[in-house]
């Protein structure tokens, strides 16, 4: 009794990490990344343009490019590219019937697909992070340690934010980008600590916090008593309970709720 | 026989609108159709069996395992109705897929898979992309799909849509393979010429009950308000109609042209065995001899208009 | 055997002309976008603004009407809000996002899936021609540009007028109207015929959503970086939404700078070149439709 019950968890085992396996394969093959390519691309562009000055600072990179595109269109967009053509793509296409019907349970179900999602988004993320630190020159090159953790622990919250709008809702893009791109910034322009409620208020504490060597920090249009930051530290945590606690949320409705076609 | 899925008094409601109404079935080795009008509930009950929906009272079990959990997917294959793929796979890419998603590894799910299209006869058809397919070999596909992991019950939802008369046929046949090798078969249709000859047994469903279950046969005898019409050809007609007359069983006979009576009887088949004695007592030919509303179509016709007009 | 058409009698009646076909397929298009309760939370975002603007102008004029000596304070403190072109022209601008998102849902569902699922061949088979058709949808995703643009729009100005003293306002400010409709019209029909032609080639929901924002938010985000980068304005023609706004504040009459009123004859080029290049794209995908007429 006991070798069956190990050679069925092997077996499901086995299964889940098909299915891991199959999701990235078709998330990678996917009009998503072609789309993520071509805006990473006109970035790009943009950024040599960019840099064609020598006297470029890293300050001037994390202020002018990292945060007035990265940081407010291209990382949600990218989580959001992945995050929500998993499952919800499925649900939409009417193929999701073909994952309910294995005999993986449906928690496993959910993790496999969104590891898949979540390793794609950070690699789209930080891959791009990188790409673009790399083509600003000195200064972009300088920049680029401090931001990495940060655009991980936000794709992680991403990520895991959209996972949750892919299970629950039939439109899951359409919500993910109204709350990317019109939410978020309304939120995040708001007086007082209403801002702590937008993922990306916690991005900027951490990029201001790791960019305080190059003198940045949330000045100019961050004015301090606008943007009133948090440690970076509680940024970090919150951000990591954030992803955990919306991962934990996407898996259970997911695994309770009936899913009609 | 065992019984391979249990509905225990079952209700599923749509907020107000109830889909299937305190259902309670066993489904055993064999072929059984299900039969009703759209929104009569088969899908939902379909549903409730593949465990994609829960049931808002009583349970569905399959060999004993709650039909939502994993453990039950393993007993359970399914052709859905939804003629949707992973459009950029092969055919053969797509049941291989879905092999190992069921846990079998590389080599015994490549084995599986040219089984399955061996047997849904599309093995040298498989390489094309799915998107390429007509509707019958979409059919082929999700029907080998739901036959990969070798299951014990098969729920195939209108699994003959598309298929050409001749493919129907082929389908039919391995239906009826299955059910030798001890498979419990489940079929939904609107087909209800092939449900003649396909299914050992029907449930017949309507506004979420279910009507009628059992063979043709038993179902027809219960229907005490319609007798049965037999259609008997021969040249001693109006002999043949006197000595009729004279059963119980028989409730009225009707002489048509050219030799021809139409005769409205009760219990069939008890009748069957007091015509025989008639015939060799009294020594007249029968040339031809049907019962013309024992089809799948005529018994639903009966069963709904009882349902839509109980006296 | 004949066929007795004993219970089919012939139509006797006067059928319409074909134009008057486009309007069923712009209010079909509308429904079934309204039927989705997506569009009604984005809509409702939309109101935030028009709301806000609403509210403004109506505590404005209760102000001065009770409380002259507070209502100095009350509009240097509400300055954007004076019931000038200028208030209407900023608040359409301020539309975009709600109206890209709008859009950017919509387009599947108006243009995509009528070519994806073979929804044309149903219209086709009618008695009307592709280019009833196109006038069609792009009258029904004008129309939805226009309730979140021009319809509050023209809803403030009203409010304006009847909150004044008298009709004045309404006479002395008709321009303000014209600027309305014009820059109403502008965005509709440029918005129209981009979305139509995305959503002929991208069909899909996710694939045209990233598309629309690319080009309404990646793009001008570029833009601004560029011209920081380059120290030219002209890198700003860049912004679409930003050109029609400089089209739409010559329909107000009110170019006060050079510099814009530089930038005023490229936009409206780049504006013409957009449409065009919607034409000339969406042409090829409503020909290749296959119809049994």
């Amino acid at each position: 009794m006991k070798t069956t019950s190990k050679a069925g968890i092997l077996r499901r085992a086995a299964a889940g990490w098909h299915l891991f396996a199959l999701s990235f394969s078709r998330l990678f093959r996917s009009r998503q990344t072609l789309v993520c390519a071509l805006l990473l691309g006109l970035a790009s562009i943009a950024v040599a343009a960019w840099s064609l000055r020598d006297e470029r600072t890293p300050a001037e990179f994390i202020e002018q490019i990292f945060l007035a595109v990265f940081v407010s269109f291209l990382l949600p967009v990218f989580s959001l590219c992945y995050a929500t053509a998993g499952l919800a793509a499925d649900r939409e296409e009417r193929t999701l019937v073909y994952l309910l019907l294995t005999p993986l349970p449906r928690p496993l179900v959910f993790l496999s697909t969104s590891a898949a999602s979540l390793l794609l988004a950070a690699a789209w993320t930080v891959g791009g992070t990188t790409l673009l630190c790399w083509i600003g020159g000195p200064a972009g090159r300088q920049a680029w340690g401090p931001l990495c953790p940060a655009v991980a622990y936000s794709t992680g919250a991403y990520v895991a934010l959209f996972l949750l709008v892919g299970v629950t809702f039939r439109r899951a893009t359409i919500i993910a980008l109204a709350y990317a791109l019109f939410i978020e910034t309304l939120i995040g322009n708001m007086p007082g600590i209403a801002k702590r409620l937008a993922i990306s208020f916690y991005t900027r504490c951490l990029i201001f916090d790791a960019g305080a060597e190059f003198g940045i920090g949330a000045s100019g249009p961050s004015d301090p008593n606008l943007f009133i930051p948090i440690a970076a530290d509680s940024a970090r945590t919150i951000l990591c309970l954030l992803g955990g606690g919306l991962l934990l949320a996407g898996l259970l409705v997911f695994t309770f709720r009936e899913y009609t076609r | 026989m065992t019984t391979i899925c249990q509905i225990d008094r079952v209700s599923k409601w749509y907020g107000p609108v109830i889909g299937l109404n305190d259902v309670s079935l066993q489904i055993r080795p064999g072929i059984t159709g299900l039969v009703g009008h759209n929104g009569a509930g088969k899908s939902t009950l379909i549903k409730l069996m593949t465990g994609e929906l829960l049931p808002t009272l009583g349970e569905v079990r399959i060999r004993g395992l709650r039909a939502r959990s994993a453990g039950a997917k393993r007993f359970l294959g399914h052709c859905p109705d939804v003629d949707a793929f992973y459009e950029e796979m092969s055919g053969r890419r797509f049941v291989r897929t879905m092999a190992r998603l069921h846990g079998f590894g590389r080599r015994e799910a490549g084995e599986r898979t040219e089984v399955v299209l061996a047997q849904v006869g599309m093995t040298d058809r498989a390489d094309r992309p799915l998107a390429t397919y007509s509707k019958g070999m979409r059919q082929r596909i999700k029907l080998a799909q739901a036959l990969v992991h070798d299951p014990e019950l098969i729920v195939l939802d209108e699994p003959l849509n598309g298929v050409d008369p001749v493919g129907r046929g082929e389908l039919i046949g391995l239906f009826r393979t299955l059910r030798d090798r001890g498979k419990a078969i489940l079929v939904s249709s609107h087909l209800l010429d092939e449900m003649d000859t396909l299914a050992d047994r029907i449930l017949f469903i309507c506004r979420g009950r279910i009507l009628a279950s059992g063979s043709l046969a038993e179902i027809r005898t219960m229907l005490d308000d319609h007798p049965s019409q037999i259609r008997i050809n021969t040249t001693q007609a109006r002999q043949l109609g006197t000595h009729l007359l004279a059963l119980d069983l028989v409730q009225a006979v009707e002489l048509k042209d050219d030799g021809e009576l139409l005769l409205h009887v009760q219990r069939v088949h008890e009748f069957f065995g007091q015509l025989a004695e008639v015939v060799t007592r009294s020594g007249i030919d029968i040339e031809r001899l049907r019962v013309i509303d024992a089809s799948t179509q005529a018994v639903f016709d009966y069963l709904m208009n009882s349902f839509n007009h109980p006296r | 055997m004949s066929f007795e058409p004993t219970r089919y009698r012939d139509w006797s009646g006067t059928l319409r002309p074909t134009w008057l076909a486009c309007w069923p397929i712009a209010r079909t298009g509308l429904l079934l976008v309204l039927r989705r309760k997506i569009f009604w939370g984005l809509l409702a975002l939309g109101l935030l603004n028009f709301l806000f603007v609403f509210a403004t102008i109506y505590l404005k004029a209760q102000v001065a009407a009770q409380n002259p000596a507070l209502s100095r304070f009350v509009n240097r403190v509400l300055s954007s809000v004076t019931g000038s072109g200028e208030t209407y022209r900023d608040f359409m601008f301020a539309q975009g996002t709600v109206t890209v998102l709008l859009l950017a849902l919509a387009g599947a569902m108006l243009v995509g899936d009528d070519l994806r699922q073979g929804g044309l061949a149903f219209y086709l088979s009618r008695r009307m021609t592709r280019f009833h058709y196109v006038v069609g949808k792009l009258l029904s995703i004008g129309l939805l540009v226009a309730l979140t643009t021009t319809v509050p729009a023209l809803i403030l100005f009203i409010e304006y007028g009847l909150l004044s003293n008298s009709t004045a306002y309404f006479r002395e400010n008709l321009g303000i109207l014209r600027g309305i409709l014009g820059y109403g019209l502008i965005l509709s029909v440029t918005l129209s015929l981009l979305l139509f032609a995305m959503a002929s080639w991208l069909r899909k929901t996710v694939p045209l959503v990233m598309g629309w924002t690319c080009l309404f938010v990646l793009v001008p985000a570029l833009a601004a970086l560029l011209r920081r980068v380059f120290d030219d304005r002209k890198w700003m023609l860049l912004m679409l939404w930003r050109d029609i706004r400089l089209l739409g504040t010559w329909c107000f009459g009110g170019i006060d700078s050079d510099r814009e009123q530089q930038l005023l004859a490229p936009a409206a080029v780049i504006v013409a070149v957009v449409c065009l290049l919607s034409i000339i794209a969406f042409i090829p995908r409503i020909r290749a439709a296959r119809v049994v007429q």
